[in-house]
């Protein structure tokens, strides 16, 4: 890892260690809020919000490999802001687009002030069309992870028999959100659209579009992947901790051996996972062939390991693993919504066998 | 002869005119083992004055007199028309040792206030510092004249903040070995130096307590069983919690949602349900859930006799919890970016709303989240293998 990358990641773990507090952030939770504005304004101080962000752009230019360490401590801190999903996914479609596009778009990204999702990936695109004399794009998103929180959504729309990509602003009149608080701490919503259309709006059109539609999604899977054995992580340090210092029949419920065993195959399930979301990461900057592949096996082995793992966690624990307060359910809670994000585990597995090398 | 056929039916009657949409609304909104207390009560009241409120009791107590067969037909009909889930804690639970335990005046006391439902019990059994290792529990019950002083605390009592009565473990020899210095006490709710903090879970609802207690008098009389040997009370209990519970009609609810689930989730131009992957792992799920159907029935067979289930009872909680959590995860699957919102006020049965999520999923995370608190508590699946391993294989 190179300097520049290495003093991310401390930096980060300092950061997160020094501010991030859980309690704090139930608080906030509790008080209805997705994600914590002032943490956003720091990760944007912090230079994490040009990451991904080309040099000649104004960014650092690090590939997925690079980020997910840090991706992988977000899970483990439960980070709810949704920086990769504005960084890393709607940023990597603005990154694709047109020249004016990167440069209507790209500071925004950089300085924090948009802060940007995306649907699921089985969402079906906004609809462009023409009604007496004027465009209109219109449709309806449902369940946008962070969609009550964000200012932008980075959407898909088909206009003139072709799929486009754009970048909504959802204080748009005539975009309204009806937003939800989220088992993970966020807020999602259900977005519905009918604003004036203009062409001239589209970041991506055509065969281009295409593409990036596909590179989007495998991004988004191999960020969720990341954030997913950050969780592990985070469950698993949690339960060892928590079971050297619970003592029941006289000693610590760590020196029983059934329950050392289980945790010992929680850390080589968190440990094999990890190895393929980083191997795939790589893959993925590499532009390497298997690297779909890969990004499918990263994605699908987290969801059932993650599953696990976080079950696991809350069964050694016990009842105060059952509580809210506590942070190990939170882990469990949110690797289940990862689980169907952007793609369910079964059409992952699909995917993977259409593709599969004999 | 007993014509089984025409019960059904008189059971499927009742039910029909019984349950008002509300209470069944309370029913399929249900998220764990508890219902909406106020359905619950109502439900309760109803069963009552229909005199089938305590199914597995003696008529002499107040049950309906039926056989093994007519209980499990009710308990099915009820689960299955969606009837919210009475408060178990009494009648379930504490009826059967006092009718086992109990003096003649605490029958006549407490047994008929259960059935009314002017009784609503927790159970006080474990501590912060005892949960599978229960025996270490530290709330004292010291004697003074004709009372006791209790002073301690509980934690995971579920419904204490709707209770109004607790029967607590309590130690009262610290001079022996644990489990010698334990006893049964019944207390009071409202009693002086008692206090209640709701403890919020993983769903965001609150369903259990921690209660405290500072030097809470409670007459002697109020003891069940004698003094120290509490230890033998409460298994008696634990047992009857485990064995007493018929998980086969909890799994077939399951699975008859998971299959209306199934037919509403797409999968590409169809559903779920024609989908052969997803279809053969709900397959394996259901041949799990008829060996446990036929576990459940021959131990009952054996138990008709009407022995206490035991260590086999053991068995059937840990599988019988584990194959629901199982099917918990079929349901996630199905329910897919639906699971997301958290939104408490909709699972409120007199919600009427916008709903953010479509009704086949509107319980499903929520499920999910509650009933891993099912190999926690009753005894956690890690203290039953124990129970398995020592008294059926004597390691």
């Amino acid at each position: 890892m190179s300097d520049e990358k290495q003093m991310l990641r401390d930096s980060a773990e300092r950061f997160l260690r020094d501010n991030y507090d859980f309690a704090d952030r139930q608080a906030s939770v509790n008080a209805g809020e997705g994600m914590d504005a002032n943490h956003w304004r720091a990760f944007s101080e912090m230079g994490w919000t040009a990451m991904a962000i080309p040099e000649n752009a104004g960014g650092f230019g690090f590939g997925l490999a690079d980020i997910a360490p840090l991706i992988e401590l977000f899970g483990q801190y439960l980070v709810r802001e949704p920086l990769f999903e504005s960084v890393v996914l709607a940023g990597g479609v603005v990154i694709a687009g047109s020249q004016a596009a990167q440069e209507r778009y790209l500071p925004g990204i950089i300085d924090g002030s948009i802060i940007a999702t995306i649907p699921q990936a089985t969402a079906a695109p906004l609809m462009a069309a023409s009604d007496s004399g004027q465009t209109r794009l219109h449709g309806d998103l449902q369940f946008v992870p962070s969609g009550g929180s964000a200012t932008h959504l980075l959407a898909q729309v088909r206009y003139e028999e072709q799929l486009h990509w754009l970048m909504l602003d959802l204080e748009l009149p005539g975009v309204s959100r009806s937003s939800y608080p989220s088992h993970d701490g966020r807020r999602g919503a259900h977005i519905a659209v009918d604003v004036p259309f203009e062409q001239a709006s589209l970041l991506l059109s055509g065969a281009s579009a295409d593409l990036a539609t596909q590179a989007l999604y495998q991004r988004a899977m191999l960020v969720a992947a990341a954030e997913g054995v950050g969780a592990m992580q985070g469950a698993l340090d949690l339960t060892v901790e928590y079971t050297r210092q619970r003592e029941q029949f006289g000693q610590p419920l760590a020196s029983f051996q059934a329950l050392q065993h289980r945790m010992a195959s929680m850390l080589i399930q968190t440990e094999l996972t990890r190895s393929l979301v980083l191997a795939a990461c790589k893959a993925w900057d590499d532009h390497a062939d298997n690297a779909v592949q890969l990004a499918l096996a990263a994605k699908a082995k987290v969801d059932a390991a993650a599953r696990s793992v976080t079950q696991e966690a809350i069964q050694m624990h016990g009842g105060i693993a059952t509580t809210e307060e506590y942070r190990v359910g939170h882990y469990f809670k949110r690797t289940a919504l990862l689980e169907s994000w952007p793609l369910h585990r079964d059409a992952l597995i699909a995917e993977f066998i259409k593709r599969r090398h004999p | 002869m007993i014509d089984y056929p025409a019960f059904r039916e008189s059971v499927r009657d009742f039910l029909h005119e019984a349950l008002t949409p509300e209470l069944r609304r309370a029913g399929e909104l249900t998220t764990s083992v508890f219902s909406d207390f106020d359905a619950a009560l109502a439900w309760q009241k109803k069963l009552h004055a229909q005199g089938w409120i305590a199914p597995d009791w003696p008529k002499e107590f107040g049950g309906p007199g039926w056989d093994i067969q007519q209980r499990a037909i009710f308990q099915e009909e009820c689960k299955l028309a969606n009837a919210p889930s009475v408060v178990m804690m009494g009648i379930q639970m504490l009826g059967p040792m006092l009718m086992h335990y109990g003096t003649e005046d605490q029958k006549h006391h407490y047994l008929p206030r259960m059935l009314s439902g002017e009784h609503i019990w927790c159970q006080g059994y474990s501590e912060p510092g005892a949960g599978s290792d229960l025996a270490s529990l530290k709330t004292s019950a010291i004697r003074d004249g004709s009372d006791y002083v209790v002073t301690g605390t509980k934690i995971w009592t579920s419904m204490a903040q709707h209770a109004n009565q607790i029967f607590c473990l309590v130690r009262t020899d610290k001079s022996v070995k644990p489990q010698a210095g334990i006893s049964f006490l019944l207390i009071e709710l409202d009693s002086p130096g008692i206090s209640i903090a709701p403890i919020v879970s993983l769903d965001g609802q609150v369903e259990q307590c921690q209660v405290f207690f500072d030097d809470v008098r409670v007459p002697c009389a109020n003891l069940l069983g004698a003094e120290n040997d509490g230890w033998s009370v409460a298994k008696f209990l634990l047992e009857f919690e485990r064995g007493g519970h018929n998980f086969t009609i909890d799994v077939k609810k399951q699975l008859r949602k998971i299959h209306r689930q199934a037919e509403l989730s797409p999968w590409g131009e169809s559903t779920r349900a024609e989908d052969i992957v997803f279809q053969h792992r709900l397959a394996e799920a259901e041949i799990d859930a008829l060996a446990l159907e036929h576990t459940e029935l021959r131990i009952k067979g054996a138990a008709e006799t009407g022995g206490n289930p035991g260590a086999l009872s053991s068995l059937v909680k840990v599988v019988g919890t584990e194959l629901g959590q199982r099917l918990n995860e079929l349901s996630m699957d199905l329910v897919g970016p639906a699971a997301g919102p958290q939104c408490l006020n909709i699972l409120d049965p007199l919600y009427s709303g916008d709903m953010p999520v479509p009704e086949h999923a509107l319980t499903t995370m929520a499920e999910y989240i509650n009933n891993r608190a099912s190999t926690i508590y009753g005894g956690t699946a890690e203290i039953q293998r124990s129970i398995i391993a020592k008294k059926v294989l004597g390691l």
